[in-house]
């Protein structure tokens, strides 16, 4: 019986010790992808808002293959999630608000829908659900950077512009606070005005370091329509480089989001295990100790039993 | 002018500025004040800035993209610029 006692004291001790070390990493790394997120932000936000300008314009000369909108039959589908577990509800968040968009569209065949996943996470869920994962982008480590972003976005580039896919949907983690993110599912492609808008919205901050950008993006709103734009060398190239580009920097500012808040994530689910482990070493301490307590007692009224019994 | 030099990585350049010289893909342009809407592509190479102050400042990058709004402000993004090694 203490020794049952004492080897789950010990489990629990350790446990507490792993889930403690693990927090720790995910908090320095939650900082410095955090750092990098943050610092993201000003290019993200201009390079959102320029594609806005190119989007809002007239569209009598040319209109770049991203910006096309036609009827939709076939939708690709993103799913950026974790490679590994232990970071709490982050992935099944994001799988969640997948099957809630799921249920809502009424979806009754898959045939219509191709799926990239991204992080293990995403893939064995889709492969188990039956969808036709078109490629899966795993191990892309800790901190994503633009080099393993672009094959991706030239991906969904490609898709969109042969006509694979009409609409490109990405499911992905905002990163808003240390202890606050939220799962958002964004409609990239094609690139409309008013979904580059609620996207700008999202990335601006609340409150804090560069939340001015949110009032000022608003103040200009009203002009950007009126205007006559000089586009060099020309329009159609320069369009067409810049949408590409642009994609690539919307989708590598989507997964710094998502690598912040995975980590973010993750520090939360292990202080809560710590947390938990420490408060299951403090019961099994206290049985423990009255096990013993009980045993003592017992041994030594026996003792006194006996020693009466002889003098008796 | 307000001008801002922005990379994936860091904020190059905020604040009032002169002028601003960088090689396009279509030749090297200055922007002034007031200069009328532009978008362009640019190659790697130095954005020169004079600030309001008149004092140069020099800033290499990889290829990146010009915006001048209508509202005076330009706006430029930047690739990092490759690394450079000595060996």
């Amino acid at each position: 019986m203490f020794q049952l006692i004492k080897q789950r004291m010990k489990g629990a001790q350790n446990i507490s010790q792993i889930t403690k070390a693990m927090e720790l990493v995910a908090a320095t790394k939650m900082r410095r992808s955090q750092e990098i997120a943050i610092h993201s932000r000003p290019y993200a936000y201009t390079a959102l808002d320029i594609l806005r300008t190119v989007a809002a314009l007239e569209k009598e000369e040319y209109t770049p293959p991203l910006f096309t909108e036609r009827a939709v039959t076939r939708t690709a589908i993103v799913l950026i999630t974790s490679d590994k577990g232990l970071a709490g509800s982050f992935n099944s968040n994001v799988i969640k608000k997948f099957e809630q968009f799921v249920r809502e569209e009424k979806i009754s065949s898959k045939e219509n829908y191709v799926c990239i996943a991204v992080g293990k996470k995403a893939h064995a869920y889709l492969e188990k659900q039956g969808y036709t994962i078109l490629q899966s982008f795993v191990r892309a480590g800790d901190f994503t950077t633009p080099e393993e972003t672009r094959p991706i976005a030239e991906l969904l580039g490609k898709l969109y512009s042969e006509k694979t896919a009409d609409r490109v949907l990405v499911f992905s983690t905002h990163f808003r606070t240390a202890l606050a993110q939220e799962t958002i599912a964004r409609e990239i492609l094609p690139m409309r005005a008013e979904m580059l808008t609620r996207t700008i919205n999202n990335i601006v901050p609340e409150k804090g370091k560069y939340s001015e950008l949110r009032s000022k993006g608003q103040e200009t709103e009203s002009k950007r329509k009126s205007r006559n734009l000089l586009i060099e060398p020309a329009p159609a190239e320069v369009l067409e480089s810049i949408s590409a580009h642009l994609l690539h920097m919307e989708l590598y500012h989507l997964f710094m989001e998502a690598n912040a808040s995975e980590h973010a994530a993750r520090r939360m689910a292990m202080k809560n295990a710590s947390e938990n482990a420490g408060e299951l070493v403090q019961t099994l301490t206290i049985t423990y100790n009255k096990l013993r307590q009980a045993a003592i007692t017992k041994e030594i009224t026996e003792i006194t039993a006996g020693a009466e019994a002889l003098a008796g | 002018m307000k001008l801002s030099v922005y990379s994936l990585k860091e904020i190059l350049f905020e604040g009032d500025a002169l002028s601003v010289t960088c090689a396009t893909d279509g030749g090297e342009i200055t922007v002034l004040d007031q200069h009328e809407p532009l978008i362009a592509t640019f190659k790697p190479g130095i954005l020169k800035i004079i600030d309001t102050e008149h004092n140069d400042h020099y800033i290499p990058t990889g290829k990146g993209f010009i915006e001048v709004t209508a509202e005076n402000t330009t706006r430029i993004l930047a690739d990092e610029t490759p690394q450079v090694t000595n060996n």
